[in-house]
């Protein structure tokens, strides 16, 4: 394990070779080095040393942090203004992953804040639905904080989300473009981010159907970069050609991005899990995202951590971005090969048989795909704001911390500490446990023909979309803390980024399964 | 723009606003992540409220959303109020984007700042984007890896490539400034993406027809120039994916960057016309360079010698790359496994 892991400390700390050819891009990479590399030699590593000082995860410091921006924000947070469901997000979700517990009359606030900023007609805004539209991001991360800290009954915001769905859906129908593409707002952008906003919230409130996804997968697919990350959007050319399914001559509009890729992975196993046909979802390369992705991690001498773009600079914000986006990958390898070793059967036959020898796939060990220790020794050294001061979590020594900073990076400290996998047992198991019988009224569809075309069609999406939502569990042997148990975080959920215990029982609330 | 409080002159105070009767934000009782508004923004945002309830479209509509932009240009709600209220009142739209080249000096990051520049375009909609390219190129200058910059000079190009008002000469000189981007720095994987739009993505791209012997030349030329460089060689694996090419035929090209002893290694045949590394390689180059290891790996696995790649995969994991051991073992795994 170790070996397969090695930590900064026990790697030459050599700086990206000059090739006698001085750039910009040199220049900069060269000072973030120096940034890091001294900041190495200067503190105490997280493993004790001779003189028994160490570098931990200051918990306390960072739950200050969090807790000195929730109740009272500066006028200078004005620039996030129309992003406040995502101050509530990274603060709930950074607490939880620190375990730290709300009291009840917080959470209860947390609720009530947020049904404020649910439109009428569907969708969340960036602050009170008095004064912001409706928007895809800030649906994300209002559904995901109510998960976090609301319940089912009078007041836990659960029951009002119930009455909100078919207005979400009818929201998000009307963000959609008919390249598969999704406007962020009214009149607003259309890139990845939206669509993995969209199709997490549309997945844990079962209102997915074919004609929210039509041409969702092409979308993404043409996102995918030469260098096999994804950019932020597509163009979709339009083309002489009568195939409807190929309307488009599809080209990425930028080069790979962290963040992009993570909303592009994660929107893609969201669809892989949708019996929709056969020939959905259009096919990406997850083998190349996979390489991508491990080579965004940062050298020795930058600490390990992760870049969001090649010949970029390291930022603690791609430890989730990126580093959580690499179990993605490995599943997405993994159903390549199923269904590669099952030849032309189709997804939703095999999905029928529930068949024995898929499980002998858990089994194969993999080695870690990315450096797990280096990027627990980069949040711990550089991504820290300095002891003793404000607390939070930051993009690199020389920055301020901040709410984004320190939740992304301690979902990546998190994907680092604890291996996660997605295991076919456990959604098979979860595959005979769902009672179809139990669930909340389908939606209506915006045209006649584009709900599912049988009741039993649709049951068995529901089943897929459910069982697969709840087939990520952590390979407890593989866990991994640097600098002992003290350091140790909770374990958030791929593709979602909730906690496991969060996830389940919000969806199985919108689902009507039994815990 | 940000004004003291005590000078600040409410809009209740102003004639121009005295028959609206502004609301005010509903947060609901004890509201989580409230922010400190200064006078200026709340009282902007109460009026904004008010007459986006009425639906109004007027000059002085347009004149609070740019006061609200100014000091909050991510408000996407009032950028998309003021974008209708323009396209209403048929305002100069000429005249709003020179607005915006003010604000995106300012605003480099802001989403809502390239978008609302976009619709612009769309709807001014020249018969030659000539004068927002040469735009584009220069808020590239200072900030050659802008995200949001690159993403609107591919949207530039495709929508008005669809207009089919880009023009043949237009494409070459676009080529010629990438490639001047490159010159200046080889690193820059934002100039990279943007050759491959303009050299492979694109409708109408040449290199599917004769120009992929020329590309492969420049991107190896490319990696000569600076052997570490991860964009060109990210590039050169791109396009032998994308093309369907083996890897086999340009090793030629790459083998001393994986410092094979020299004994081990086939003579360059003499119709090898691709571009082989500089004599001597450039100073601080050590060697093996880590990815010309992951090329010959791959090299070896199309050659059917699975064993050998599996060696240099385990040289990569043990020896040359070892932040990403765990990864370099899984490819040998992969490779001696099948």
């Amino acid at each position: 394990m170790s070996s397969l892991n090695p930590s900064i400390y026990n790697l030459p700390s050599s700086p990206l070779p000059t090739n006698s050819h001085p750039t910009s891009t040199l220049d900069e990479q060269q000072e973030t080095e120096s940034l890091i590399s001294t900041l190495f030699a200067l503190l105490p590593p997280p493993t004790s040393d001779a003189d028994g000082q160490t570098t931990s995860l200051r918990k306390q410091e960072h739950v200050q942090f969090l807790a000195s921006t929730f109740f009272k924000l500066p006028g200078k947070f004005v620039s996030l203004d129309a992003s406040r469901p995502w101050l509530v997000f990274w603060t709930v979700h950074s607490l939880d992953l620190l375990g730290v517990a709300l009291d009840q009359g917080t959470k209860d606030r947390v609720v009530s804040t947020l049904l404020k900023f649910l439109s009428p007609s569907g969708g969340f805004a960036g602050g009170p639905s008095n004064s912001q539209l409706p928007h895809l991001l800030p649906t994300y991360a209002s559904v995901c904080s109510l998960a976090i800290s609301g319940h089912s009954g009078p007041g836990g915001g659960w029951e009002d989300l119930k009455d909100a769905r078919q207005g979400i859906y009818d929201f998000f129908m009307d963000c959609k473009k008919a390249d598969g593409g999704f406007v962020v707002c009214k009149g607003g952008e259309v890139d990845v981010r939206g669509t993995y906003c969209l199709l997490v919230v549309a997945t844990l409130l079962d209102i997915l159907t074919p004609e929210l996804l039509h041409n969702v997968d092409k979308f993404i697919s043409a996102c995918q970069t030469y260098e096999g990350g994804f950019a932020c959007s597509q163009f979709a050319f339009s083309s002489p050609a009568s195939d409807e399914d190929n309307l488009f001559v599809r080209a990425s509009m930028a080069e790979a991005h962290g963040g992009y890729t993570s909303c592009s992975l994660n929107s893609y196993f969201l669809l892989s899990s949708i019996p929709l046909s056969t020939s959905f979802p259009a096919k990406i390369d997850a083998e190349a995202a996979l390489r991508w992705s491990v080579l965004q991690q940062g050298e020795a001498i930058e600490g390990g951590g992760f870049r969001g773009r090649t010949n970029k600079l390291v930022d603690g914000c791609y430890s989730w971005w990126v580093g959580g986006g690499i179990p993605v990958c490995e599943e997405l390898i993994k159903r390549d090969k199923k269904v590669g070793s099952q030849g032309k059967k189709s997804k939703i036959e095999a999905v029928d048989e529930g068949d024995k020898e898929e499980d002998w796939v858990d089994e194969i060990p993999t080695p870690p795909l990315f450096n797990r220790v280096a990027l627990q020794e980069f949040t711990l050294i550089a991504a820290q704001q300095d002891a003793g001061g404000s607390g939070g979590l930051r993009d690199k020594p020389g920055k301020r911390p901040d709410q984004y900073h320190t939740c992304n990076n301690l979902s990546g400290l998190s994907i680092a500490q604890h291996s996660m996998k997605h295991s076919s047992s456990v959604v098979s198991a979860n595959r005979v446990k769902f009672d179809s019988s139990k669930g909340l009224p389908p939606i209506i569809p915006r045209s006649a023909d584009g709900g599912w075309t049988s009741e039993e069609e649709r049951q068995n999406a529901r089943r897929e979309v459910w069982a697969n939502s709840l087939g990520w569990v952590e390979d407890e042997s593989q866990e991994c803390v640097v600098g002992g148990k003290g350091n140790r975080i909770n374990t958030t959920t791929p593709v979602f980024n909730i906690l496991g215990l969060r996830l389940k029982p919000f969806i199985n609330y919108f689902y009507g399964q039994q815990e | 723009m940000s004004v003291a409080t005590s000078s600040y002159i409410p809009l209740a105070e102003r004639n121009l606003w005295n028959d609206v009767k502004p609301i005010a934000q509903d947060d609901g009782p004890n509201p989580v992540v409230p922010i400190m508004y200064s006078e200026e923004y709340r009282d902007a945002m109460d009026y904004f409220r008010a007459i986006a309830a009425a639906e109004e479209r007027s000059e002085r509509a347009l004149e609070l959303t740019e006061t609200i932009i100014r000091m909050n240009p991510a408000h996407y709600t009032v950028w998309q109020y003021r974008m209708t209220t323009l396209l209403e009142l048929k305002k100069d739209l000429e005249e709003e984007l020179q607005l915006m080249n003010e604000f995106a000096i300012q605003n480099l990051k802001s989403y809502q700042v390239w978008h609302h520049r976009l619709l612009l375009l769309t709807h001014i909609s020249p018969q030659d984007p000539s004068f927002e390219i040469e735009y584009i190129h220069q808020s590239l200058l200072p900030d050659p890896k802008n995200y949001h910059t690159w993403a609107y000079l591919h949207w530039l190009y495709s929508h008005f490539y669809t207009l089919g008002r880009i023009s043949e000469k237009q494409w070459q000189d676009e080529l010629r400034w990438c490639e001047e981007m490159l010159r200046v720095d080889g690193r820059n994987n934002s100039a990279w993406g943007w050759r491959w739009y303009l050299r492979v993505a694109r409708p109408g791209a040449e290199t599917a027809k004769d120009g992929l012997k020329d590309e492969l030349n420049y991107v190896l030329k490319s990696i000569h120039l600076i052997p570490h460089n991860v964009s060109a060689w990210n590039y050169l694996r791109g396009l032998l994916r994308h093309f369907k090419l083996p890897l086999t035929p340009l090793l030629f090209a790459i083998l001393p960057y994986t410092a094979r002893p020299s004994s081990t290694l086939p003579e360059i045949p003499q119709d090898f016309d691709f571009a082989t590394p500089s004599v001597p390689l450039p100073n601080d180059t050590p060697l093996p360079v880590p990815l010309a290891l992951e090329y010959l790996a791959d090299a070896l696995i199309e050659q059917g010698s699975n064993a050998e790649a599996g060696e240099v995969f385990s040289e990569l994991s043990t020896q040359y790359d070892k932040m990403r051991a765990g990864y370099w073992e899984y490819r040998r795994r992969e490779c001696v496994e099948e």
